[in-house]
């Protein structure tokens, strides 16, 4: 039982080096920095406990996205508001109005958008975590582009 | 305008990432259903927790003190098959709770009589209690000839709670039902302007004086970090239900909100972070100290008073105007009156791992003590959220939603033959779900009475069955009522 448990112990960690970061960037894009953490370590403790029904699933990280979405929808009973970046650079680093803009786009865009554009991954990448078609996503980022490119007024909107 | 929006994004989710540090791996510990600040504490480092892990396991190995391989924190998932006799258990874990008087009691030696039948009816009609979006009924009222819930012939029945109808997955907006006979309902058309807006707003509890309605709630002003947040809301009607608007009520200090109304004299009481009359629902003055309360959660008019029920514990009042704190018992959700005296329904936390369904009594409203203190019987620990104590013909009916897994619950009945001393389980995973269905849950419970004494009892809450087969996301629950017809 000893090294059973080891082993469940040791492929979780390996399931959790490539999952975690993705489901906590896509919970925070979703709900934000402070609800996205909790919702990611509620989805991570929930996978934990399930581990044996979870690892056997076809998407793993996809059910526990679910999870943590679940979750985060019941502790946000407020918009989502990504926080603004510190402005005490001349010029800023970061374009002021982006976190607005971003707020502004539906959940699914922000997510789709931040994501591929934001923390590079792969839009195939994506939909399994999202649960959704590789098409799905293409179109959840190009509308968000164009409503950004819109909202920010860059050239090409 | 010369921005490179990949860039833009790349360097702000960089900022993110400062912000946001990784999530550790969980502690070897069963995961349970915590509050969100409470489910970061008992996080560690992964190499923390394969140590405690091992260490856990081999402890585990010698002691094996569950008499099995799986701690038994989590039920296996079942259908309650017969009504299970609930005795009171002793507790594994000390309560936190300190000030409320503990006692146990025997098992009943008399087997306990069957309880009445009933069978339950499930109204979940998705164009009505559905939609796109989430919705949620609160509170369930009854508008009779008589202004009181239960005494004579119902005119009407008046659910209020909450749709996400907005223009996006958070803006939230009030929202009415009305039935004639709890079979079929009809949705208030929405008026933005009245139930809705570019805000947050919900309907959390609704009453009668059989001349008017009113709603009490919430309502969001503004949406962004310095907007001033929740403000208490009430809405009036003055034709059963069909039409509606919004009073005016401002208090100084501003009330985030209100969460119970009653019938009162010839207007109404509304509680929150205090309590406030009305003769008509037009204009509310506040009763009482108002700034001692606590958050009130609950009115109830009984034989030997007003109680007001707050995170702070027990209020009495003789007349509904002057009161007094009696009690420090804030785990009351809801009493009973049973004639002979007082039965509360609550929950007894055991430490920060849960809580277990409880009973207490009073004589008086001004002690109380604990009747039963496990109603589920079994040594498991959940969070439960009690919600409601309602006599049904000779018996009690106590309803509460149990969280079943990290973050779903379904409903769990008890009644009891002898004013809450012994309580069975209703099986009723047919119409309210199986144990580990996700999402159900119980908000309020109203018992009718017709003229022949022939009861039935309405209840009002969500229903996730459409997210058991896939239709509609887990997060996507609808407004449900369950009809119990008790049988001859």
């Amino acid at each position: 039982m000893l090294e059973s448990s080891q082993a469940r112990l040791e492929s979780f960690t390996v399931f959790c080096r490539d999952a975690e970061p993705r489901l906590r960037h896509a919970l925070v894009a979703a709900y934000g920095p402070d609800v996205g953490k909790e919702a990611a370590a509620e989805a991570i403790a929930y996978g934990w406990e399930n581990w044996d029904r979870v690892r056997a699933m076809d998407n793993p990280i996809g059910y526990l996205y679910r999870v943590g979405r679940t979750t985060g929808t019941r502790w946000l009973r407020r918009p989502t508001r990504l926080p603004e970046p510190p402005r005490s650079s001349d010029p800023p680093w970061i374009e002021p109005a982006l976190p607005g803009a971003l707020n502004r786009l539906s959940r699914n865009q922000r997510i789709a958008v931040m994501l591929v554009k934001g923390y590079g991954l792969g839009y195939r990448e994506v939909a399994d975590l999202m649960g959704a078609g590789v098409s799905t996503v293409q179109k959840h980022v190009d509308r968000a582009l164009g409503k950004l490119r819109k909202e920010l007024e860059v050239d090409g909107a | 305008m010369v921005l490179d929006l990949d860039r833009e994004l790349r360097r702000y989710t960089e900022y993110l990432d400062e912000l946001v540090e990784p999530v550790s791996l969980p502690v070897f510990e069963p995961h349970r259903a915590q509050g969100r600040r409470a489910r970061t504490g008992r996080l560690v480092p992964a190499f923390g927790a394969a140590l405690l892990l091992i260490l856990a396991i081999g402890l585990l190995v010698v002691l094996n003190p569950f008499g099995s391989d799986d701690p038994p924190f989590v039920e296996e998932p079942t259908t309650v098959s017969a009504p299970v006799p609930s005795v009171p258990t002793t507790l594994a874990t000390t309560p936190t709770i300190e000030a409320t008087p503990q006692t146990t009691q025997a098992a009943p030696v008399e087997p306990l009589p069957d309880p009445p039948s009933i069978s339950w009816t499930r109204i979940a009609d998705p164009s009505i209690f559905g939609g796109e979006r989430a919705q949620n009924i609160n509170a369930v009222t009854a508008v009779s000839d008589c202004g009181t819930e239960g005494c004579g012939p119902v005119d009407a029945l008046i659910a209020v709670g909450s749709d996400r109808s907005g223009a996006d997955d958070f803006t939230v907006d009030a929202a009415v039902w009305v039935s004639a006979d709890g079979l079929s309902w009809r949705r208030i058309p929405h008026d933005e302007f009245t139930l809705g807006g570019d805000r947050h707003e919900e309907m959390r509890d609704v009453a009668s004086n059989g001349d008017r309605v009113v709603a009490v709630g919430s309502v969001l002003l503004g949406r962004y970090v310095d907007s001033p947040g929740d403000r208490a809301a009430i809405w009036l009607s003055e034709d059963s239900g069909n039409s509606w608007r919004r009073v005016p009520f401002e208090t100084d200090p501003p009330v985030r909100a209100l969460s119970t109304v009653v019938p009162f004299e010839s207007g109404f009481l509304v509680g929150g972070n205090g309590l406030w009359m009305s003769e008509h629902g037009e204009t509310w003055t506040p009763v009482g100290l108002e700034t001692s309360f606590g958050y009130v959660h609950k009115i109830i008019p009984t034989e030997v008073g007003w109680l007001a029920l707050s995170d702070r514990g027990v209020w009495m009042s003789p007349n509904g105007y002057d009161w007094s704190w009696v009690a420090s018992v804030p785990e009351l959700a809801d009493v009973a009156d049973v004639g002979d005296g007082l039965v509360g329904f609550g929950e007894i936390f055991v430490g920060d791992m849960g809580s277990r369904p409880a009973v207490w009594q009073s004589a008086n409203g001004l002690e109380w003590t604990v009747l039963n203190d496990n109603l589920t019987g079994r040594n498991t620990i959940h969070f439960h959220e009690p919600r409601a104590i309602e006599p049904v013909g000779e018996w009690l009916l106590a309803v509460g939603n149990q969280q079943t897994r990290a973050f779903w619950s379904r409903p769990r009945l008890w009644m009891s033959p002898d004013d809450g001393r012994s309580w069975l389980e209703l099986d009723v995973s047919e119409s309210f779900g199986k144990l580990y269905d996700p999402g159900s849950g119980v908000s309020d419970v109203v018992i009718l009475t017709d003229g022949t004494g022939r009861q039935t009892i309405v209840m009002v809450g969500v229903w996730g069955g459409t997210a058991i087969d896939g239709t509609t996301p887990e997060d996507q629950y609808d407004g449900a009522v369950w009809i119990g017809t008790i049988e001859d």
